[in-house]
């Protein structure tokens, strides 16, 4: 252990000796970037410029209804524009604002350097921007998707959707899916991990907490997502019939996959913005948040329960009453937690002394709008009642009160909240006044007719209506609201470029709050605080007003530049002791060259180039892999002097250390996905017609039981690794990992082996789906050989050591998963043709 | 070792709960969409039938579970003193509401059970 590096006296100093290894280099170097206040705006923006593309196309609807019998837009070009209306606003816009605001605001909130995987936060914005720009140029080209933004079966099926229409959804929704996930691993594990010390989990703000739930959803909420969205271009490519029922197939499978993302998709959005308001509005109100603890109670009680109402989008589909009534039960329970949320913060204004500033007036907005759309919730989450609005206008207004109000008005009070942060600059005229009430008035006009216009019985996504309908005077309303609402919008932007451009300098922390990311200079530096501060309260800045002076001269921790390297600290997660040095990685261009090269397999399977996408495939893993080459630390290094007079070792040498916890999420991830996929045979089985299938799959119990052992011998072998008299011995560690490898290999082969006598996969559902489980399983043997000899590779270059077993430790992580999905693959197969025999 | 509940609490009880919820609203639905399959509905006895009894063991089953967490957390809170950090004893607090709140939840969804027609 050595002295600590002196920290400069000098503020100045120490910021340019600190901007020097943060700081992200100009010009082209700019697309290395991977710090998160950079990727963190850029997801902003991006999903801002998306929002006005989604805005122009609901705009085109409005026209298109305005009046009956309309020839503004054909019913081919209506079709595209309501399709990428919902799509671009749910995937394109409304997610990745909410992951940007986190990833720029969390490790200041949470007070850290950075998100936890700097790299990860690049890759995946690459995969937004070019699988949202697919799906903005199809739409230029004229071949977007025509399906709905939910693309039921079979309407998107081959023969319904013969075109590349369908395809761009299910590829580009699937590439930025990419982005999705990998958010949601390095949100969890920054708010787990990377906090100041002494924040314990009791001090955390609750933004984190909202956060760190969303991303939990996010994990298990997308994998259905992305299989169904797998499932069905497989379908449509190579004509396995998982949705055609002629074949054994059922296209309610898809709605099950589908909403099962998408009900919980809507709280993925609104529990951020729920977050913003928890934030924002005691600031405001000028006193602690009333409830934290029920507070932190109902977001979990919300996110499980979220996931138990998929079914409440398919009451009229035919399902048991008894199952109804299960789904309605869940529905109406979901509004308790929200419930216990609003009379928070309703008690905190109550309590407090509000003040009607401009942020507080888009809160207002909120309260009026989401109360509504939760109320009429309520309504569809009663079964007689839903049956009747189904498929109306009523749905339509209803969605909208609940998305425009739990997350555009709360998001704009946090653009106004949050500006002079982004920025340094404060307003000197605002324009947001005008622009709330013309959003405000606007959304009211558009929305609140509509429910009448539904309970009239006007049907969604038709491109016209006869005049005689009683529904004219209701959309012409509707429409001159839209296009108020839009005005507001428009002067919002403006107000933002004012403001940017011609801005007052903010002062530090403008709205007095308590939260630490008011505690770093404003805009921030790339590194956010020159020394990392102690926490001992949930409102830091609230007791010690002058704390970001304090730390701007290293009087906090880490208050030092070391090697030129990039440190924060990582803790215990629920004491928020610090328990490790977590060192970042610097800007490379590694995260866009993989997403190039996901792009290019994305890319070819889209315009089914398979050997192209193959190469893509392996050249796009192949780079993933090279993201190690500067991770990890040749030599043992020992406890590492942190500030405080406190040590604590590097994270290459910690237990918990946060990669570990990224591959735990990766197969929360995963397993989600196997499950959903599980599901859907053993839902085919029940529910889908033309059961049994005409053949079924040969025993093949010997195969069988073979890649059982394999895959025992490869999690037991890489375990043994890690193990006291191994892990030390160089040569006996590098000979389990090639045990591990070789029974990985004899696993696929094994794997394979089945996957030859399952018969034909185009003839019944029976056989795509036992097909899928094993092309799963196997990709994950595959990747298993991979695991292990990157682990050989690790060993034999320095990376691994007595106390440096980091790798070894996440390559056993993914040998043990790998056993149990081809276990469960195997014990499922063989007993679904036992169970169809009884 | 020490009983379970009188480790202090740590992140994982937050979800237990409602990690049982979602175990018992998956069974449910699973059982009930076997069960119609299977046609467990039309074996009976009275105004029972198989499908129903399964159904309502699979419930109470689950709500046992949630008594026996309700209790652990509750003892937890109970002797929780001065030694454990203010995390701990948020994250107890935490834990106890977060399963009473499974606890009702799972109770509510049940009460279809007797109520409605099964397979219908």
């Amino acid at each position: 252990m050595t002295a600590p590096p002196a920290p400069p006296a000098d503020p100045i100093r120490l910021h340019k000796q600190l901007d020097a290894v943060w700081r992200t280099p100009a010009g082209l170097g700019q697309l290395a970037a991977v710090n998160h206040s950079v990727i963190g705006r850029r997801f902003i923006v991006t999903a801002l410029v998306f929002f006005a593309v989604g805005g122009i196309l609901a705009m085109l609807i409005r026209a298109q209804l305005a009046t009956p019998r309309s020839a503004f837009l054909g019913p081919d070009i209506y079709n595209q524009i309501f399709t990428m209306h919902g799509t671009v606003m749910m995937f394109l816009f409304a997610i990745p604002l909410f992951e940007g605001l986190a990833m720029y605001l969390l490790p200041k909130m949470l007070g850290a350097r950075d998100m936890a995987f700097p790299r990860l936060s690049a890759y995946g914005y690459w995969c937004y921007l070019f699988g949202g720009s697919i799906l903005l140029l199809a739409l230029f080209f004229g071949v977007a998707p025509d399906g709905g933004w939910f693309m039921y079966t079979p309407l998107s099926s081959r023969t319904y959707t013969p075109g590349i229409n369908a395809d761009v959804w299910l590829i580009g929704v699937t590439f930025v899916e990419i982005s999705a996930l990998s958010a949601a691993v390095e949100i969890i594990v920054t708010v787990l991990k990377l906090r100041a010390p002494g924040m314990s989990l009791d001090k955390m703000p609750l933004f984190a907490w909202y956060m760190l739930v969303t991303a939990f959803m996010m994990l298990v909420g997308f994998p259905p997502l992305i299989l169904g969205s797998v499932l069905l271009e497989v379908e449509r490519a190579f004509n396995l019939p998982f949705f055609d029922p002629a074949r054994g197939g059922d296209p309610l499978l898809w709605q099950h996959l589908f909403w099962l993302f998408g009900h919980p998709e809507v709280y993925i959005i609104f529990l951020p913005a729920a977050g913003v308001v928890s934030t924002v509005l005691p600031v405001l109100a000028r006193r602690e948040i009333i409830g934290y603890l029920w507070i932190v109670v109902s977001i979990v009680a919300l996110a499980f329960l979220s996931f138990g109402l998929w079914v409440h989008h398919m009451f009229t589909v035919g399902i048991p009453h008894l199952a109804l009534a299960f789904f309605s039960a869940a529905s109406t329970a979901v509004a308790v937690p929200t419930a216990v949320q609003i009379f928070a913060w309703i008690g905190t204004l109550l309590a407090g002394r509000p003040q009607l500033k401009l942020p507080m007036l888009f809160l207002l907005g909120f309260f009026f709008v989401f109360v509504a759309g939760g109320l009429t919730g309520v309504m569809l989450a009663v079964v007689p009642f839903n049956w009747q609005v189904h498929d109306t206008h009523f749905v339509v207004a209803h969605l909208h009160y609940v998305l425009v109000g739990g997350f555009i008005f709360p998001m704009l009070a946090a653009a106004y909240y949050w500006l002079p942060h982004f920025t340094g600059r404060s307003p000197r005229h605002s324009l947001g006044t005008g622009a709330f009430w013309l959003i405000f008035i606007g959304f009211n006009l558009t929305f609140l007719v509509m429910h009448w216009t539904g309970l009239m019985g006007m049907p969604r996504r038709v491109y016209t209506y006869s005049p005689d309908t009683g529904w004219e005077w209701l959309n012409l309303i509707s429409s001159i609201g839209g296009f108020l609402m839009a005005m507001g919008f428009a002067l919002f932007a403006v107000d933002l470029f004012l403001q940017w451009r011609f801005g007052r300098r903010a002062e530090r922390n403008p709205w007095s709050a308590g939260t630490l990311e008011w505690a770093t200079p404003m805009p921030p530096p790339a590194y956010n605080f020159a020394s990392l501060p102690p926490v001992t309260a949930r409102a830091p800045l609230a007791d010690a007003r002058d704390l970001g002076t304090e730390l701007a001269r290293g009087r906090g921790y880490l208050g030092f530049v070391r090697h030129g390297w990039l440190e924060t600290l990582g803790v215990e997660i629920t004491s928020g002791r610090v328990e490790q040095v977590v060192r970042l990685p610097r800007p490379t261009y590694l995260p866009l060259i993989s997403a190039l090269l996901t792009g290019v397999f994305f890319v070819s399977v889209l315009f089914k180039l398979y050997a192209l996408a193959v190469l893509g495939f392996v050249a796009a893993v192949g780079s993933l892999l090279l993201w190690s080459v500067t991770s990890g630390d040749r030599r043992d290094r020992g406890p590492l002097p942190i500030g405080c007079g406190e040590v604590a070792p590097p994270h290459s040498e910690a237990p918990d250390a946060p990669s570990r916890w990224a591959m735990v999420l990766v197969l929360v991830a995963d397993a989600t996905a196997f499950a959903s996929l599980a599901f859907g045979l053993l839902f085919l089985w029940v529910v889908a017609p033309n059961w049994p299938p005409p053949q079924l799959i040969e025993p093949g119990l010997t195969k069988s039981a073979l890649v059982i052992v394999a895959l025992a011998i490869a999690a037991w072998s890489g375990g043994r690794a890690l193990a006291p008299g191994f892990l030390e011995a160089p040569s006996r560690r590098d000979l389990q990992m090639i045990i591990a490898a070789a029974a990985q290999t004899t696993a696929l082969g094994g794997l394979i082996a089945i996957l030859m006598i399952v018969p034909d996969p185009t003839r019944h559902a029976y056989t795509a789906a036992t097909f899928a489980i094993l092309i799963y399983a196997a990709m994950h043997a595959g990747l298993g050989v991979i695991f292990a000899l990157f682990g050989l590779w690790r060993s034999r270059n320095g990376y691994v050591s007595a106390v440096r077993s980091l790798d070894l430790r996440i390559a056993v992580l993914w040998h043990k998963a790998t056993l149990g999905i081809g276990v469960a693959s195997l014990l499922l197969i063989h007993s679904l043709p036992w169970a169809m025999g009884q | 070792m020490k009983a379970l509940s009188q480790r202090p609490a740590g992140p994982v009880f937050l979800a237990l709960g409602f990690l049982i919820w979602a175990s018992a609203f998956s069974m449910l639905y699973a059982a009930l969409s076997i069960g119609c399959e299977l046609g467990w509905n039309s074996i009976t006895w009275g105004i029972f039938d198989l499908l129903r009894l399964i159904l309502f063991m699979l419930w109470a089953g689950h709500m046992t579970l949630l008594a026996w967490l309700y209790r652990v957390c509750r003892k937890r809170l109970d002797t929780s003193g001065e030694e454990n950090s203010s995390a701990a004893r948020f994250l107890g607090r935490a834990s106890l509401g977060a399963t009473m709140a499974a606890v009702a939840s799972t109770f509510w969804i049940g009460l279809a059970i007797p109520l409605s027609s099964t397979c219908g």
